[in-house]
């Protein structure tokens, strides 16, 4: 049994440790607030650029236009958007898990390319001899701004038109509420529209493509990626801070109760003694008697 | 009257009712008015102004600095879509000034092509900024 002296040591590490927990809670919990603040500004921009694709929905052969072209997959590129710091639960090990998952899916020979966004995704794809790791970015602010994604969209849509990649693939983690959080592997190019959607029919007809159409399908398709790549960041963002917040408060508990188990070996150990020396002193007394 | 709604990636910028909306397109600029035909196009980086009545003088214009966006015109609704749209009240001209000297300096030390575009992209952002600045100078002074 251990000692009153290592119990009590024990206990006070355990409540300092509680008191980093609590802390990192308490900061998850309000840049969790204002992540979802921030994400809510650009709804409306997401729902514009939605809009704005039942143009293309309408139009007739979609296909020949290069965003829109499904070819055979050759050569397939991910974006992983993970944190860069850690203690923030499965959040990172969910996302390479799913990573790992669409490789093994794929079955195309050239190795994928991958770009990185938070070091946990680099550290990992750095590891891996097979993935070529395209570029890595780490310095994003909490609250990014559109000129954040702009090299990482630029890079991509060209890419993608120059043909030297035929798939962009998007995994991060969607925040469906504030204690479940879901990672989605989206395909962001080429560009799937909803086709079914009737009300659309015919609306390109009535309209003027100014300069011309190509410019503006041009146009349109490359906000809609945007709009779409931006949307994942800020719901990663809120995801990464909502897992933190549960994963701090998880430990924040426990810490609880191992100071109460703690507590409870030492009171034991504590009373045993006293009773022990008790014992000790009567029986010395009743030695003396006799 | 014409309803415009101005949208940029950090929230709604504008959301009324108006008279005119001159934009800058890629075409040339152009002015929106009531009844305006169904029309889709790109917006340039240049400055957009609205009136928000027929009455209004060119002094009560509102400006903003746009850099680049598309443009949709149906049913007496107007729905831009840009990057970003800095309307010229929050537009400070020596912190405007003191961004496109930095830009330039970024310029003439961007080493790989990369920095260099980002260096360009800033000089044409502060540029725009500036050209918004004298313009409200300009009509306010009149």
């Amino acid at each position: 049994m251990a000692t009153t002296i290592t119990l009590k040591r024990r206990i006070n590490s355990v409540k300092s440790i509680r008191q980093i927990t609590k802390a990192l809670q308490l900061v998850a919990a309000s840049k969790l607030k204002r992540s979802q603040d921030y994400a809510s500004l650009s709804r409306e921009y997401a729902l514009l650029a939605e809009k704005l694709s039942h143009y293309l929905a309408s139009l007739n052969e979609l296909e020949k236009y290069t965003y829109f072209q499904i070819r055979p997959i050759k050569q397939q590129l991910y974006i992983i958007i993970s944190s860069n710091s850690g203690l923030a639960g499965a959040y990172n090990s969910n996302l390479i898990r799913q990573f790992v998952y669409q490789l093994q899916q794929s079955n195309s020979n050239n190795s994928p390319k991958v770009i990185a966004i938070g070091n946990k995704a680099a550290n990992y794809c750095r590891r891996l001899k097979e993935i070529d790791l395209m570029a890595v970015y780490n310095d994003f602010a909490d609250q990014p701004t559109a000129n954040d994604i702009r090299p990482i969209l630029k890079t991509v849509v060209e890419m993608f038109k120059e043909l030297q990649i035929d798939q962009v693939n998007l995994i991060y983690t969607k925040s469906i509420s504030n204690i479940n959080q879901k990672v989605i592997n989206q395909v962001i190019l080429p560009i799937t529209l909803d086709e079914d959607d009737n009300t659309v029919k015919n609306l390109s007809n009535f309209t003027n493509f100014e300069p011309d159409i190509e410019s503006i399908i041009d146009e349109i398709s490359f906000r809609l990626v945007e709009a779409n790549l931006w949307q994942a960041l800020l719901d990663s963002l809120i995801s990464e801070n909502a897992m933190r917040m549960l994963a701090m408060k998880n430990a924040t508990d426990n810490a609880k109760d191992l100071i109460d188990d703690y507590t409870l070996t030492l009171n034991t150990v504590r009373q045993s003694k006293i009773t022990q020396e008790l014992a000790e002193i009567s029986g010395g007394v009743e030695a003396l008697k006799q | 009257m014409i309803h415009l709604k101005l949208v940029s990636q950090t929230g709604l910028k504008f959301d009324e009712d108006v008279y005119e909306v001159i934009i800058p397109t890629s075409d040339g600029q152009i002015a929106v008015l009531n009844d305006h035909m169904p029309l889709v196009t790109s917006i340039q980086a240049g400055v957009l102004l609205v009136r928000r009545s027929s009455k209004d003088p060119d002094s009560r214009l509102e400006m903003f600095a746009t850099y680049g966006g598309v443009v949709e015109v149906k049913d007496n609704q107007l729905n831009i879509l840009v990057d970003e749209a800095d309307h010229a009240d929050s537009i400070d001209q020596a912190q405007a000034e003191l961004a496109y000297d930095k830009a330039l300096e970024l310029k003439k030390n961007a080493q790989d092509e990369i920095s260099l575009n980002h260096a360009q992209e800033l000089i044409d952002r502060s540029q725009i900024r500036l050209q918004v600045v004298n313009l409200r100078k300009h009509l306010t002074k009149k």
